[in-house]
């Protein structure tokens, strides 16, 4: 099966790689760490599989409101992350308003970053941890709605629930990870 | 105020315990149905600036492209419809890269999926041999191929053959030359889209042509219409009964009537006396009387009720195929309910009844096209 790589791709990825070249030291471990873990249905992290699933929750349903989605087809489209789980439509709703909440919070949860990187009187110390912190109430977020999930359909339900949303997700989804730790010095 | 106190808490306890390591997540999914298709990418690296590209191809030409770039989270979506052939292959190839200003690095990720439309699919919606149409529905829009269109049963017998496109197609059963006594049971069609192997829908439709049989009409004769003759004397039995009788203890009584409208009563079953009303052929006490008051038509079928002019056959004594209560159309007439029998009706032949009319007045139909509906 041909794949496409069209001519912009390869630029950018050409100027990708020129500048991992050109970082030296850390650019070998830039390089290193961005090789894709290889993710299996069962390795794949619990958080970022949930984190994706709620934000596809979220997206294909606001999708089927869409005025580009022909009227005739919104239904199935609205309907494709159900039928991807496999449940009926009073379970799927519990669902999608626990993938609204969390959406919602990691979107306040991003300005809030945003807004932290933009203050200049920060030291990249204080920076560091404000961010950390919030990184730590998006991770607690996601978990705590795992949480209902799980506490809603039960331990085998949610069994059933879990391996469908990992079948789906899991193919899907690359995970690049960065560096441990804080970044290294700037070299001059 | 207790929410986001227990949220300081845990997020207090993530950033001691949590490694500091990050990581860019990068998910796509291409979802591809009947007439089109969605493409949605999602990126997030915390704390970054992403730049995004998503495009969209069907059989190998680009329908859409998109990119898009912000912090943090960035998604895509893409869609294209149409009517399109079965098992059009459609094709997401995505492309994110990302800088973190928290890691002060690079980061990037392709996807690509790849899925087809579905096959053809057939449906036989709806079949009547009384309004002569089969209803058959073919998707997806823009296949386009031979259909074929056969009814099975102790036979195959292939009713339409040509190309059709997707969409609704109403078809005629092309009764004249449909096999006779032949009895069919199901309606397939087949379709074979360009490309794409052929698919075929069914519906149960049970239905005997039972051949080109003659269609007579028989009537009530009504005394005072067109009926001709000398008055003679007749006689009757007085019992308002159909059928059943004890001969020898039936009442009878004597009147007059037209002597050709006495034929008439005895060759269609009843008549129309001016005053005594509904005059029956009378069947089982002939050694007493040839008619019988009865005051109603009493069919054959007796617990089927009065006959309905229009509406109610008469059949042969003993037909192989056609009982009381049993459904025929007749092409070209209409579908009708068999009601009655008749001494001088033939195997191949059905007699409408046509309510009160005149002496002799009636419009044989002819031979036509019979089919007997399960």
């Amino acid at each position: 099966m041909a794949t496409h790589i069209p001519a912009w791709k390869a630029i950018t990825v050409l100027v990708a790689l020129g500048a991992l070249v050109c970082v030296g030291q850390r650019s070998r471990v830039a390089a290193q760490t961005q090789a894709p873990a290889p993710l299996t249905i069962d390795s794949a992290p619990e958080r970022i599989l949930y984190e994706v699933f709620f934000q596809a929750v979220v997206a294909w349903d606001r999708r089927a409101s869409d005025p580009e989605v022909p009227a005739a087809r919104r239904n199935k489209v609205r309907d494709h992350m159900r039928e991807v789980v496999g449940l009926d439509v009073s379970d799927y709703q519990l669902v999608k308003s626990v993938a609204y909440w969390v959406v919602s919070f990691l979107q306040e949860n991003a300005i809030r970053a945003d807004a932290i990187l933009r203050d200049a009187k920060l030291s990249a110390e204080d920076r560091q941890k404000a961010l950390a912190l919030l990184k730590a109430e998006r991770d607690a977020a996601i978990d705590a709605a795992v949480l209902r999930l799980r506490n809603y359909f039960g331990s085998a339900g949610f069994w059933e629930l879990d391996q469908r949303v990992r079948g789906h997700i899991v193919p899907r989804l690359r995970i690049l990870t960065t560096p441990s730790g804080p970044p290294p010095p700037k070299q001059e | 105020m207790l929410a986001r106190r227990l949220w300081l808490a845990i997020a207090f306890l993530g950033f001691f315990s949590a490694s500091a390591q990050g990581q860019l997540y990068y998910y796509g999914d291409l979802y591809v149905y009947e007439d089109g298709a969605q493409a949605w990418t999602l990126a997030h690296l915390p704390y970054s600036w992403l730049y995004m590209t998503l495009g969209l191809y069907r059989n190998s030409s680009q329908v859409a492209y998109a990119s898009d770039q912000g912090a943090d989270t960035v998604s895509i979506w893409l869609s294209n419809e149409g009517c399109l052939p079965p098992y059009t292959w459609y094709v997401a190839d995505g492309y994110v890269e990302g800088y973190s200003e928290y890691y002060e690095d690079w980061f990037y990720g392709q996807f690509w999926e790849d899925d087809r439309t579905p096959g053809s699919s057939v449906n036989v919606d709806s079949a009547s041999i009384p309004a002569d149409n089969i209803q058959v529905t073919l998707s997806p829009c823009g296949g386009y191929g031979p259909l074929t269109l056969q009814v099975e049963g102790d036979m195959t017998h292939t009713i339409f053959q040509g190309d059709r496109g997707g969409g609704s197609h109403s078809f005629s059963f092309d009764i004249d030359n449909l096999p006779n006594d032949r009895e069919f049971t199901l309606v397939r069609a087949t379709w074979e889209p360009y490309f794409s192997p052929a698919e075929s829908g069914t519906l149960q439709y049970h239905f005997k042509v039972l051949g080109d049989y003659n269609h007579t009409q028989y009537n009530t004769p009504d005394h005072n219409l067109n009926c001709s003759g000398p008055m003679v004397p007749f006689t009757y039995i007085n019992e308002p009964t159909c059928w059943a009788i004890d001969c020898p203890s039936a009442q009878t009584a004597s009147d007059q009537a037209l002597n050709g409208w006495l034929d008439e009563v005895r060759e269609n079953g009843t008549g129309l006396h001016p005053t005594l009303g509904i005059m029956w052929g009378e069947p089982q006490c002939i050694s007493r009387a040839r008619y019988r008051r009865t005051g109603r038509t009493c069919p054959a079928c007796l617990a089927l009720g009065e006959l309905v002019p229009f509406q109610d056959v008469a059949i042969c004594l003993s037909h192989l195929d056609l009982n009381c209560g049993d459904t025929v159309y007749v092409h070209g007439v209409g579908t009708r309910i068999v009601k009655d029998r008749g001494g001088r009706v033939g195997p191949n032949q059905l007699d409408h009844y046509i309510g009160i009319t005149g002496c002799n007045v009636y419009t044989h139909y002819g031979n036509k096209k019979t089919i007997k509906l399960y």
